[in-house]
């Protein structure tokens, strides 16, 4: 009986301060979120888009492709290198000198 | 059972026969192969200048003391320095033999007289080891230096030849690429034009007069090439016409990027057409 009521001494002030913890994190965390979520919202003017005539080949899928693949072959040759150094023959010297 | 075995067999077979086929196209390289050819050819380099610095030394304590023993000393550097040198030649050769096959896949007759040039060439630096073995003298040895320096002339002029089919190889590959956007901007402008009864011949014109250009260039760009392969086969100097060669890739690559822009304008005219 006397074991029982150690536990039960020890065991419920861990209890209740655990409790207790939650309750305050959660109103610390409550008291934060306002902040956190103020946001400011600062009156703007929105331009209205003006209606220009588009042409309906811009959207073109056939000339989207084309444009890219040139936009794709432009790269490799502005990054092709025609001549690769280490491929030239070495640099023998002949005749030994004795 | 038997049926998931089969089909398992099967894919195996497919696996098998593809892998054979790209190595069949490649004439047998891969990527591996050129690799471990261009470090053994870095390696036979660094084994070179280490031989060449002992010939030197060697070299050197023969001609202050004129000793038997600084004889003996000198003929075995000199052989080391030489066999070195032969290895040397024969990886650098491989390495561009193996290039050359991976590059151009060995199609037309040109590439594939080189290729076995090539292969000759590596058989005869390869038989100098032989007469550097057996020398027995100084004399003997210079004589052999003088036969290398002949056989390496060839082999050089036969390198850049390659290093020419090489390059040759590459860039009409962008211009026939070129040349194909031509084509479906050309396809595209009939469907403008059947479309609306757009006014499209400004712009057909421009891009007729590009495609000239590109078709100019690639015939170009082919006589060219000829004539540097020739002009390396007969002159004594390669290395001079192969600098010429490099000259005109350069330009080559400057004159065919200049037609880009025109190619995107001819674009954005169509984009904006209506």
């Amino acid at each position: 009986m006397k074991d029982k009521a150690k536990i039960f001494m020890i065991f419920f002030p861990l209890i209740f301060l655990i409790i207790l913890g939650i309750i305050i994190l959660k109103q610390l965390r409550n008291n934060q979120k306002p902040n956190q979520l103020e946001t400011i919202f600062v009156p703007s003017l929105t331009s209205t888009p003006t209606l220009t005539p588009q042409s309906r080949w811009s959207t073109d899928s056939g000339l989207i492709k084309i444009e890219t693949d040139l936009f794709n072959l432009k790269k490799e040759i502005e990054s092709f290198s025609f001549v690769d150094q280490s491929l030239n023959p070495p640099k023998l010297d002949f005749g030994l000198g004795f | 059972m038997r049926k998931l075995l089969s089909v398992l067999v099967l894919i195996s077979l497919l696996i098998f026969f593809t892998s054979s086929f790209k190595k069949t196209i490649s004439y047998g390289y891969n990527s591996n192969d050129l690799n471990q050819a261009y470090s053994e050819y870095v390696s036979s380099t660094s084994k070179y200048g280490q031989d060449l610095s002992s010939f030197n030394l060697a070299k050197g304590r023969h001609q202050t003391f004129k000793t038997i023993s600084s004889e003996i000393e000198a003929i075995s550097a000199t052989k080391q320095m030489l066999s070195s040198k032969v290895e040397l030649v024969k990886n650098y050769l491989t390495f561009i033999r193996i290039k050359l096959a991976k590059e151009t896949g060995i199609i037309d007759y040109r590439e594939n007289l080189n290729f076995v040039q090539l292969d000759n060439k590596i058989v005869d630096i390869l038989s100098l080891k032989e007469k550097i073995s057996t020398a027995q003298s100084l004399d003997e040895l210079e004589e052999v230096e003088k036969d290398f320096e002949e056989r390496f002339i060839s082999a050089k002029k036969l390198s850049f030849k390659t290093l020419t089919l090489i390059n040759i190889q590459n860039f009409p590959k962008y211009i026939e690429s070129l040349l194909k956007i031509t084509k479906e901007l050309n396809e595209k402008i009939s469907e403008i034009k059947n479309s609306a009864n757009y006014d499209t011949q400004p712009i057909l014109n421009r891009l007729s007069e590009i495609e000239k250009n590109l078709n100019n260039k690639l015939g170009a760009f082919n006589l060219a090439s000829k004539s540097f392969i020739n002009k390396i086969d007969s002159l004594d100097d390669p290395e001079q016409s192969y600098s010429e060669f490099e000259e005109f890739l350069r330009n080559f690559k400057i004159e065919v990027s200049s037609l880009l822009p025109q190619l995107e304008e001819v674009i954005n005219l169509l984009r904006n057409i209506g």
